[in-house]
Formats: structure tokens, C-alpha cells, sequence
């Protein structure tokens, strides 16, 4: 650790892949906190599960999710995710910030880019 | 080591049990008793209480281990980290305020029948009991 006397100076490089860690962390623990929060909710028995796919488990809707749509989406968040991190590393020094705000812009820009294509359907 | 594990668990460990909270109040779940709804409303209210102490407790605790260690990086990490803790208390104030719920303390309705009144109990003031 820094002794405290004089700012740490890190290079570009090495904030960008700090910024990259952090979002990372951001895209493994909102879905899995989101995944608990679904688990836990009791669901009503004696539910009508003849149709397909009608009564999985949320962790199966979570593959079936990734499998159809979630592969798309969260490679143009990673792509938003690491463009915004780059541009971002050269003036914000601090990692966590630059991290934080770059997965909140890839989360955000992919929301926007799938509400615009569902508006021109 | 520890100052990681402090910030680190602050800056995801709040959000994680913020949002399993916020998630379940904003919830409709099947809860067939009265017992289980408010079982479930104190689970909720665990992890929202856990949130906001831990948002509190955590950074000003990181600042006091750095401080008595005159850790320079991680005395700035947790000045930010307190910028971020007064950003989630907003965060969390707006979120009550748009519901009209209390944030805390709601119990969740239940699909329990309401007990059929069998029995006529005469109240003084009040109507008679058919037959007397």
C-alpha cells in the first residue's frame, strides 16, 4: 500500500484494467443479487405448467434468457462497458469510479439501444 | 488486506443486499398465511436494514482503520466511499418516496380467507343478537 505522502500516480494502462475489474464485479453481483431476490419469492402452487417453459426455475429462466437474447445484450454492454472505460481511464484516475460508471453506461446504453429498436418495430 | 475487504464490501455488499430488498418489497409473491407474509416482510426488511447500517458503518469504519494507519490510498478511497454512501442513502430516499408502501416495516398481503363470523357477541350500546 501507498505510504500516504504522495498521491499514487498509475498509468493509463493500468487504470483501464482496474475500471475493467470493478465492472466486471458490477455485471457478476446485480445479477446475482437479483437472482437471490427471485429465488425467494414463493410462487402459488397448483399452477397450470402444460405449456412449455411455463413454470421454471428463475435459474433456468436465467439460461434460457442468456441463451435466446442475454448473449447479444451483454456483449454490446461489454463492448459500451470497455469504450466508456478507455475514454473515461485518461481523465478520472480512480478505477472505481471509472468502473462503476462504465458499466452503469453499458448497462444503460444497451437498455436505450433495445427500447429504440423496439420503438421502430 | 482488511481496508480491501472493507471497501470492496461496501461498494458491492451494499448494493447486493439493497437490491434483493428493494426486489422483494417491490415483489407480489404467494404468501398463503398471514404468518407467512409476515415472515417474508421480515426477511425484507432484514436486508434493507442490513443495507443501510452496512452503508453507514463501513465506510467510516475503513476511514478510521486507514486513518490509524495513515494509509494515504485508502483514506481517499473511503472519502469517496462516503460521497457514494450519502448517493445511496438519496438513492434509497427517492425509492421511498415513490412508493407508498413504507420502505420498512410493510407487511405483504397474504391470500388467507378472512375468519367467518359465527357467533353474535351483544355489545352494550350497540345492535341486539337476533333471538334475544
Amino acid at each position: 500500500m501507498n505510504d500516504g505522502g504522495t498521491p499514487r500516480r498509475a498509468s493509463h494502462g493500468a487504470v483501464f484494467r482496474s475500471s475493467l475489474l470493478v465492472a466486471l464485479g458490477w455485471y457478476v453481483v446485480v445479477p446475482a443479487a437479483v437472482l437471490v431476490a427471485w429465488s425467494g419469492l414463493p410462487v402459488a402452487p397448483g399452477r397450470d405448467c402444460s405449456a412449455m417453459f411455463s413454470c421454471l426455475s428463475p435459474v433456468e429462466q436465467v439460461g434460457l434468457f442468456m441463451i435466446f437474447v442475454g448473449l447479444p445484450v451483454l456483449l454490446g454492454a461489454a463492448v459500451v462497458t470497455v469504450a466508456v472505460a478507455a475514454l473515461l481511464a485518461r481523465v478520472v484516475r480512480w478505477p472505481v469510479v471509472t468502473g462503476t460508471v462504465s458499466a452503469l453506461c453499458g448497462v444503460v446504453g444497451v437498455a436505450a439501444l433495445v427500447a429504440a429498436g423496439q420503438g421502430f418495430r | 488486506m482488511t481496508r480491501a475487504a472493507v471497501f470492496f464490501g461496501w461498494l458491492y455488499g451494499v448494493p447486493f443486499l439493497l437490491v434483493v430488498g428493494l426486489l422483494r418489497r417491490m415483489s407480489s409473491p404467494h404468501l398463503p398465511t398471514s404468518a407467512a407474509a409476515e415472515a417474508f416482510g421480515a426477511t425484507t426488511d432484514r436486508f434493507l436494514v442490513a443495507a443501510l447500517v452496512l452503508n453507514l458503518v463501513l465506510p467510516v469504519a475503513g476511514l478510521v482503520l486507514a486513518r490509524s494507519a495513515r494509509d494515504g490510498y485508502w483514506i481517499r478511497h473511503f472519502v469517496g466511499a462516503l460521497v457514494g454512501m450519502v448517493s445511496i442513502y438519496l438513492v434509497v430516499s427517492i425509492a421511498a418516496g415513490a412508493t407508498t408502501a413504507p420502505l420498512i416495516g410493510d407487511v405483504p398481503t397474504d391470500q388467507e380467507p378472512a375468519p367467518r363470523v359465527t357467533q353474535c357477541i351483544p355489545r352494550s350500546g350497540g345492535t341486539g343478537c337476533p333471538g334475544g
